[in-house]
């Protein structure tokens, strides 16, 4: 099951950086890691996780560094801020007062 | 990675190279993102994607460049994984969505400055076009002035028969009292000397040679109304009291012309005189032991300054100097009181004392009624009128009010305020209020205004005893204040402020003067004592009900005021600002009786010492 785009809108920018908690990660692992660990349903296409990033990045909630293998080939790596780790706080607080909320309207776990 | 491009042009190298660079030497030529897309040997279907997501993302060389980067590094981290191109292609999703919410995502990163220039590129416009729609709303506007105000104002006088009005009598006493053929001034020199100065005996002489007029003076102010007739064609138009005055007039003032700004209050200058001559006349008719026509002086004083408050024109122009004119007269009395104080009889200083009660508050002394025809009279000859009441500012009407305020303020005709009108002029129309709320908030000002002059000025400027209510009136007055503080206000209520008439001076002149009345009317009545008892009371309460009805409140507490002797003589005197006895002795630093006499400020602010009420000093009449 897919999320529709407005939920997502609201999800989605949680649900990275909520991966990159555990540490930095570059574009296609986002993708990769969301589609596993949500079994499908946050699955994100790629023309929206790199906007998406950009956005964190603008906000100051992460930042980025572009590292160089020896083959010339570069990645860039993406890891929270001290600012998105406090964002990250405050909004999945909001997650679990809404899924809480839900809950007792019987929206979540019928 | 850069090294390993190969550029065929050397100018197109050039061209992607960064200044940063260039200054160190290197055409590395690595803003070309396009070759780093070719040099990734991708697949056509893939490039192409990638191609056009960059191109159409519209974002600068380098962030495209960035953007290219991380795009070759998920196809190759896709395909390490071991989808194919097509699958990768496929779940990447569409092309120019992609660009464009790229786009803005990266927009937001640049620096604020960029992003407040890139508003302007709107916000200029969009400025214009709104300055440009308000310039033809300013421009083509025109008043149309329906109402003759100086008819209103003109129409008391013209309903009073002739008989009843004081100006004609004035009038002709003073052609007997001047030389309207001087050219160094009508009035004579005499009429200006100090009383007991080194030209004292011109004045004495004059004074003799001049009776006539002085009765002249005396039976113009019983009559009811001082009978003045505004305008070009009234009492101002006379060749015979001296057409110098009119042909002084300043230059046209276009729009303004006829109206209530354009009013020459002429006589003000000329009662000032009589007040002058009447002063003197007092001194000499005391010092002739005439106490007759030295009681009648004083009284044609008193009756011409509520002549003139009864007048009440604008601008309180006529309030302002009959409280200054009254306060000679309080003065001149006074000094008969204190210098010869067997002067009159108990019946004249009775009569006198009672001439003096009748003003009982601010109300009496001080009027902004027809303040009330200012504004409509401005606004009707610098607005349009949409028929409703309402109406916005004109280029005809705000340039010839500019003229006619830089001439008030001196600033003379070279200045290019025309100019400056055609730039800010549509935005002065739209930044202030529109016409009928203009009205409104000034009608509003002159009602509490109005209504705070029916009680002593304690109860709306009390600072100590703050209340709402109480200084509602004294907050509004503030706030006008502020208004000056902002750029915006200040332009939004410029007429209400250039217009609304003065809210604490005049109140505060008007409260003083009453209280310096209440001082008189106590001297009079411990006078009336002294001859009965042989001495002076002890308290002010021994003086009911014989010599005073009650005794007068301190008109800055509410309290009696106090009394006490001092070597023998009287004296009486309200506590001041400071709220504080200090058994009778003046402001430190401030030698003037009236010093202490503020309301509005608390205890804390104000200077310690006391306002002496009796008997004020000789020359007390600098106050006023």
């Amino acid at each position: 099951m897919r999320i529709e785009r407005e939920l997502m809108r609201g999800a989605g920018p949680v649900a990275v950086m909520r991966l990159l908690q555990s540490g930095e990660r570059y574009g296609y692992e986002l993708i990769e890691l969301l589609d596993r660990q949500s079994a499908g349903v946050l699955a994100m296409g790629q023309s929206t996780l790199y906007p998406l990033l950009y956005n964190l990045e603008a906000k100051g909630w992460v930042t980025s560094r572009i590292e160089t293998a020896d083959n010339g080939r570069s990645r860039k790596y993406y890891r929270l801020t001290d600012k998105g780790k406090k964002r990250l706080v405050q909004d999945s607080k909001q997650w679990q007062s809404l899924a809480a909320a839900m809950g007792k309207l019987g929206v979540m776990g019928a | 990675m850069a090294d390993a491009i190969e550029y065929p042009n050397a100018l197109r190298k050039l061209r992607l190279t960064p200044i940063s660079d260039l200054l160190r030497g290197h055409v590395t030529g690595r803003l070309d993102w396009r070759h780093n897309i070719r040099a990734a040997g991708f697949a056509p279907p893939v490039e192409n994607l990638i191609l056009q997501v960059v191109r159409r993302s519209r974002l600068w060389r380098s962030e495209k460049l960035s953007v290219t980067d991380e795009l070759i590094a998920h196809f190759r981290d896709g395909l390490a994984t071991g989808a194919n191109a097509e699958d990768l292609i496929g779940s990447f999703g569409d092309a120019k969505q992609t660009a464009k919410l790229i786009r803005r995502a990266k927009l937001r990163s640049r620096s604020i400055i960029w992003r407040a220039l890139r508003s302007m590129r709107w916000i200029v416009p969009a400025f214009f076009a709104v300055y440009i729609v308000l310039a033809l709303r300013f421009f083509s506007g025109q008043p149309h002035p329906t109402v003759d105000y100086i008819a209103i104002l003109n129409a008391k006088t013209l309903q009073t028969p002739e008989s009843d009005r004081a100006w004609p009598i004035y009038r002709r006493a003073i052609l007997l009292l001047t030389d309207r053929s001087s050219k160094s001034g009508f009035w004579p020199d005499a009429a200006e000397h100090d009383i007991h100065g080194k030209h004292w005996p011109e004045t004495v002489a004059y004074l003799h040679a001049h009776q006539a007029g002085l009765a002249l003076f005396r039976e113009a102010s019983t009559k009811p109304i001082f009978g003045w007739i505004f305008g070009p064609e009234g009492s101002q138009n006379d060749p015979e009291l001296g057409c110098r005055y009119i042909n002084a007039l300043p230059t046209s003032y276009g729009v303004l012309d006829g109206s209530l700004f354009d009013l020459k209050l002429t006589y003000i200058s000329e009662m000032r005189y009589f007040l002058l001559v009447a002063r003197a006349d007092i001194q000499l008719a005391t010092e002739e032991h005439d106490a007759d026509r030295a009681e009648k002086d004083l009284i044609a004083l008193l009756d011409m300054t509520d002549q003139l408050h009864r007048q009440h024109a604008l601008g309180n122009n006529d309030d302002s100097r009959s409280i200054i004119y009254r306060g000679w007269a309080l003065t001149a009395a006074q000094n008969v009181l204190q210098d010869h104080p067997d002067l009159w009889t108990d019946a004249t200083l009775t009569r006198i004392a009672h001439r003096l009660s009748r003003l009982q508050k601010p109300a009496d002394l001080l009027s902004y009624e027809d303040n009330r025809l200012i504004l409509p009279d401005i606004l009707q000859r610098t607005y349009t009128d949409d028929g409703h009441g309402n109406g916005r500012l004109t280029f005809a009407g705000a340039s010839d009010l500019a003229k006619y305020l830089r001439s008030m303020h001196g600033i003379g005709p070279e200045y290019p305020g025309d100019k400056h009108l055609v730039a800010t002029g549509p935005l002065l129309m739209a930044a202030s209020l529109s016409r009928r709320d203009m009205l409104n908030l000034y009608n509003q000002i002159i009602d509490r205004n109005e209504a705070s002059l029916q009680m002593p000025l304690r109860f709306s400027a009390d600072a100590n005893q703050a209340s709402d209510a109480k200084m509602e009136r004294w907050n509004w007055s503030h706030e006008m204040e502020e208004w000056n503080w902002s750029p915006l206000l200040s332009v939004r209520y410029y007429l209400i402020n250039a217009l609304a008439p003065v809210t604490y001076d005049l109140p505060a002149m008007a409260e003083t003067q009453l209280g310096v009345r209440d001082g008189l009317i106590i001297g009079i009545a411990l006078e009336l004592y002294h001859r009965h008892h042989g001495r002076y009371p002890d308290t002010l309460a021994e003086l009911t009900p014989d010599f005073l009805p009650e005794v007068p409140a301190d008109r800055i507490t509410g309290d009696p005021v106090r009394y006490r002797l001092v070597n023998g003589t009287p004296l009486v005197y309200s506590v001041g600002a400071d709220r504080h006895d200090d058994g009778g002795r003046l402001t430190y630093r401030y030698y003037d009786d009236n010093a202490a006499a503020q309301w509005g400020i608390s205890p804390a602010e104000a200077k310690r010492g006391d306002w002496i009420l009796y008997p004020q000093r000789g020359d007390a009449d600098n106050y006023w």
